[in-house]
Formats: structure tokens, sequence, C-alpha cells
């Protein structure tokens, strides 16, 4: 489904990512482990298109077509999803309206009749009861005083609406207490699918436990240094990050 | 560089010859007042960027352009630009002004209430000429300003709403500005609202040209709001691609009077809107929102100033800019507060989107405060679309004319949600979605 090869990348002048090689197939999820710096965050904005995160080597394909050829809204169009690390307040866009253009823009991308008012808080209603997301989250401003755990959830409600094939998760578990990580695990286990993959990105292993991993890499100085198992987590987090990257875990 | 601009305008060099057919000629009151007035603006002649008040706003176009005055025959070539415009509601009372001349046949007035008047200002000065005299007479020795003393000097049609004591007239009140002239032409309304005291009026302007009509249209209003009356005043402009807007409105508000004015400027090739509004009363309210929409080489420039001379008033300003290409945007807000003026509450905000780099927004805040005990604030910001938004809606599949869409209405939909829900704010959403179709810079 996504093969990466020879990545490098860079931002602000700055070699980030030095040579990803990377290859996910359909229903599989990935892990993607490293300490601060390591260019987790910059290997999930080139997957989804950011301006300025400049691929300087290398190749990313997507069911087989280049992913770099295509803009951002292409990409998410064609299936590509990121859930933010740090999503994005939209002041004055309410959350019900905002849900809604995006799900059309998709829906009419695959050439299917696009949802009305009506017909979408139907659709919205089945996914935002699981997600503990209230009516009034929805009324309200995009992420716009929302807390950290909310912002969140809201994101894993994107990804149900949005249906991808490839998602990736940024860190996803930063900032949130143990009950809330479980209801963001629970959304996005209920996500997996065969014909969906993923890519975790997380500095911690325990949200591992929750959303239990195919592989696991270990990204340090823009590149992985080790792949293996579920169980390469556990061994990290005993021995740190340090012993695999010749550095003191940040 | 003088402080002046002199302009040798055809229809100012015809004053004599014209000046018999104005609205109320004859009246000996009214052709002195005139004469006056034209020679104050022989003398002031048009301001230059020198003077303070016009830094932004360069008039030298205007001086070279060879205007004349419509003539009356011209005022019947509207009606396709009403049809057009889609303005107003069906319940209205409406007074349409074609090129600046009166015309019946497109007006509408359902019956009117007892006291209350709405007519053009030829038939008032017929038949109510000592109700509008003082108001006209005031104004115009009130100041030394060029653009009003020329249109004291050429006033012609525009309209009179006069509402007596204690009377609401709940049917809104439009009024139609309609331009299409095939010349150079200079268009002079003059209109005035009166609310006596607790009474309720409502009324939309809408000031609107057809494709690259050349014109000038120079309108001043006069309002007059008694103790405790309120008034709504909407106002639209959408002059012509290659039109002047030159617009000035002066309100004077008395004991617990409510003032609140809302302004939507999107055409014309250079506007001002002017508001003045002054609290003579104790309690008064003014409430001013707007918005300002401008492409290419336009020139947008709000101008307001609130003036507190009594205690326990209150003001309330927003506006908002979105402007785009190399067009040039110009907010100067003044709020003074007189030493009597205690417990004035007044605040201020102005905040502009620039769409590219090459448009530009100058604004000026001014606050000129006597008196010491007054809750006073003022705000301007001028920043660009967000670039990690724009990158969040488009990782959802907006694409990017769409994502900077979504966050140009969520930047000015504070302004549009504070007129109340109904006609006219679904016709203000037209308007941002016809501005925003016209397509956007890319950069």
């Amino acid at each position: 489904m996504l093969e990466i090869k020879n990545l490098h990348a860079r931002v602000d002048d700055r070699d980030v990512l030095n040579g990803i090689d990377l290859s996910i197939s359909a229903g599989e999820v990935h892990a993607i482990m490293g300490p601060n710096g390591s260019g987790k965050s910059t290997l999930a904005y080139v997957l989804a298109g950011r301006d300025g995160y400049e691929v300087t080597e290398g190749s990313i394909h997507y069911q087989g077509n280049d992913l770099l050829d295509l803009a951002i809204e292409e990409r998410a169009r064609e299936g590509i999803f990121l859930a933010f690390q740090y999503p994005v307040e939209i002041p004055g866009v309410a959350g019900t309206t905002f849900l809604r253009t995006a799900v059309n823009s998709l829906r009419k991308h695959r050439g299917e009749k696009e949802f009305d008012a009506m017909q979408f808080v139907k659709y919205v209603r089945e996914k935002q009861s699981e997600l503990n997301i209230t009516d009034d989250m929805l009324r309200r401003p995009v992420n716009v005083g929302f807390s950290g755990g909310e912002k969140k959830r809201n994101e894993i409600l994107q990804m149900a609406l949005l249906e991808p094939k490839f998602a990736v998760l940024d860190e996803t578990d930063s900032g949130l207490d143990i009950d809330a990580l479980k209801t963001v695990a629970d959304g996005v286990n209920t996500l997996r699918d065969p014909n969906r993959s993923m890519l975790v990105i997380t500095h911690y292993q325990r949200l591992l436990d929750y959303i239990v991993p195919d592989f696991v890499h270990v990204l340090a100085h823009g590149r992985i240094v080790k792949s293996g198992g579920k169980e390469l987590a556990l061994e990290l987090e005993k021995e740190g990050y340090g012993a695999l990257t010749g550095t003191q875990a940040a | 560089m003088s402080r002046q601009i002199i302009a040798e305008f055809p229809f100012v060099e015809r004053f004599d010859e014209l000046s018999a057919e104005f609205p109320g000629a004859g009246l000996d009151w009214l052709d002195t007042m005139r004469r006056t007035s034209l020679d104050r603006f022989n003398r002031l002649a048009l301001p230059s960027t020198r003077v303070e008040a016009w830094k932004y706003t360069n008039l030298r176009e205007l001086a070279k352009t060879p205007f004349e005055m419509a003539e009356a025959s011209s005022g019947s070539a509207s009606l396709d630009l009403s049809e057009q415009a889609a303005m107003g509601s069906e319940s209205a009372h409406r007074l349409v002004f074609a090129n600046g001349i009166y015309n019946a046949s497109l007006s509408r007035l359902e019956t009117l209430p007892d006291g209350v008047i709405i007519t053009n200002l030829e038939d008032a000065l017929t038949t109510h000429g000592s109700l509008v005299r003082p108001h006209l007479e005031r104004l115009s020795s009130l100041e030394e300003d060029a653009l009003l003393a020329l249109n004291t000097a050429f006033m012609m049609n525009g309209y009179v709403v006069i509402v007596e004591e204690g009377i609401e007239v709940g049917t809104p009140i439009e009024l139609l500005f309609l331009s299409d002239p095939s010349s150079p032409t200079s268009i002079h309304p003059r209109n005035l609202i009166v609310a006596g005291a607790e009474s309720n009026a409502k009324l939309t302007e809408w000031h609107v040209g057809s494709g690259d009509s050349d014109y000038w249209s120079n309108p001043v209003t006069e309002v007059v709001v008694g103790p405790e009356a309120a008034v709504s005043h909407r106002k639209v402009q959408r002059e012509s691609a290659s039109a002047f807007h030159l617009a000035q409105t002066r309100v004077s508000l008395a004991g617990n009077a409510t003032y609140t004015g809302f302004l939507m400027s999107a055409g014309a090739r250079l506007s001002r809107c002017e508001v003045e509004a002054r609290l003579e009363g104790d309690g008064a309210n003014c409430e001013l929102d707007g918005i300002y929409l401008a492409r290419d080489h336009q020139h947008s420039d709000i101008t307001t100033r609130i003036a507190h001379t009594e205690p326990g008033g209150n003001s309330r300003q927003v506006f908002k800019g979105v402007l785009d290409g190399h067009s040039h945007g110009v907010f100067q807000g003044q709020v003074s507060v007189s030493p009597d003026a205690q417990r004035t509450d007044g605040h201020q905000l102005n905040k502009t989107l620039l769409l590219s780099e090459g448009a530009e927004i100058d604004t000026k805040p001014e606050l000129e405060i006597c008196a010491d005990d007054v809750k006073c604030s003022h705000g301007a910001t001028a920043g660009q679309l967000d670039e990690l938004e724009l990158f969040y809606l488009r990782s959802r599949g907006l694409d990017a004319e769409e994502a900077r869409q979504v966050l140009i209405r969520a930047f000015i939909a504070e302004v549009v949600e504070s007129v109340e829900e109904g006609d006219f704010q679904d016709q203000l959403n037209t308007i941002i979605d016809d501005w925003l179709s016209n397509g956007l810079s890319t950069s």
C-alpha cells in the first residue's frame, strides 16, 4: 500500500530525514518510535504534503502511484489521513460545517452524492457516541477551547468519518491521561480493517499497549535504525533509546 | 505639495445654468445656502493627502475626471439594475434614485402610519419645508468640509424619513441608489433621517452601479436620533468598478438614543465611507459594524468619528476587511471623550486580512480622552491566512481555494452575525459569496 524508499527531507534548510525505507501492506499497523527530534513528525508531514517539508531524495509510492506528485487535498481524497499531534483551532468555523465540508469533498471525489445537513447529522451520530463527542462540541468552532483529550477524540472522529485507507497518527497519545488514552485507542481499534493501514507515531511504548502494532520501527537521526515485532517496543521501554541511537534518550 | 487639489469640474462651472433645475430652486434660503456652499467649495477645493484626514486617500484621479451632472432624462435607465441587484425584500417601503434622480415608478410606498413621512427631498422641500430646512441649514453651516459644501451646493434629490414621537415604523425602509450613466457623471444625493423621541425605524441603503459606469457619488446623510429613539441604518456599497463613492453620514444622538449602523463596502474604484456620530445626550448608544472587501486596485476607506460629549454613553465598533490583489484599505477611527462625558464606554476593533503581497492597509485608531472615569479600548490587527489552518483544512480534503474561502468567511462571520438573522444577513452572505467566487490570489 505504501512504499517509502531512501527518503530524504529538509525543513528550514535543515536535513531531517536521511534515507528512510519503509514498506507497509494493506491492513498492517506499524509503529514508529524515536526520541524527540528524530524526524517522526517530519515524516508525518511529508506524507500529508505540508508546505515547507521538501523531499530532496527518494520516493514515496502509495497504491502504486507517486504520492509526492499529489497536492495535500488530493492525498486526502485518495485516502491518506493525518491525525495531528496538535490539532489546529479554527475560530469562526463550526465543527459540523467543517466535518460536512470535508466528508462531502471526499464523497464528491468518489462520485458519491454529497450529504445534506440532515443526512450528515445522522451519519455523524453513529460515530460520535463511541468517541464520547457531544453535540455541543460539534456546534463549537473547530477545536477552539477544547481540552487536549477532546482535540484528540475529534481527530479520531474525523478519521472515522473520512474512512481513510492509510492513516498516520502523530503522537495521538501526547497530553492524554489514561482514560482519554483508552477512549482514543478504542476508537482507533474499531477502525482497524484488512483494507486500512496505519502508521502510529509515538514517543512512548504506553500507547502500543492499547493499539497493538504488527511492526515497530525505531527512528533516529532521520533513519530507521531498527525494526522488529511488537516486542521491540517493550525492549525499548526497558533499555531506552540511547542504546540504539548512540545518544542519551531525550 | 499643496493642501488642496484644484479641480476644474465642468458641472461646477455650470452652476448658474444647472441651479434652475435643482430641487427647491427658487426658495430664497436654499438658493443662498447653495451659493454660499459653492463659494466655500471653490475656496477650500478638494483636500490633498497633505491634509491629515486625507493622508491615505488620494483624490487626484477623481479631480482629473471631467464630471458633468446627471440630466433629468437619465433617471429612467435603471430598471435592469434593480432587477439584477436582487436587493431588499418584497414587503419594504422603497425609494429608488436612478443616477441621482428620483424614480417614482420603481419606488413603492405602502400605506404609511400617521406620523411617518417617507419621501424624496424635492417633495419634502415643497410640502414639509419647515421640517427640513433647519436640518439642512444646521449641517451646511457647521464646518469647513469641501465635499459637504459641494454636496450642499449641488444637492440633488435624496430621501427624507421623518418619524414622529413614539411611532414605530414596523416595515423596513429601503433606499436604492442605482447608477449607470454613460459618461462621467457626478451625483450628490442629500438624505435626512429624523427620528422623534421614543420612535423606531429601520433603513437599508443600497448603492449599486452597473459594469464599468464612470461616475462619482457624493452622498451626504444626516441622521437625528431623538431621546430614547432607535434607528437601525444599514448601507451596502457596490458601486461600479470605475466609480468613486465619497459618502458622509452625520449622526446626532439625544439621551438614551440608539443608532445601529452597518456598512458593507465592496464596490467602487475608490470609496470613502465616513461616519460621524455625536453622542449628545446622557446614555446614548452607538454601534457601528462593517465589512470592507477589495481586490485589484480598489481603494476602500472607512473613516469614523465618535464624539462622546455627555455622560454615560456607549459606543462599539467592529470593522473587518479582506484585501486582495493590489487593493488598499484605510481605517481611521477616532473616538473622543469630552471632559463632561464621564462613564463613557467606548470600544473599537479593526481587523484586516491581507490575501496578497500587494494588498495594503493603513489603520489609524485615535482615542482622545479628556474625562477620567471612562472605559475605552481600541485594537487593530492586520494579518494573513494562517498556513497551518489552511494545511489542516486541505489535509481533510478541501481544495486550496475552498480552504481559503472557509477561513475568509470565518474571519468576517462575527460581523455578519452582528446583523439579526433574516433577509439582510442572507444578502450579506450572498455578496460575500459573490466576492469570493470571483477568484482570489493564489499567493
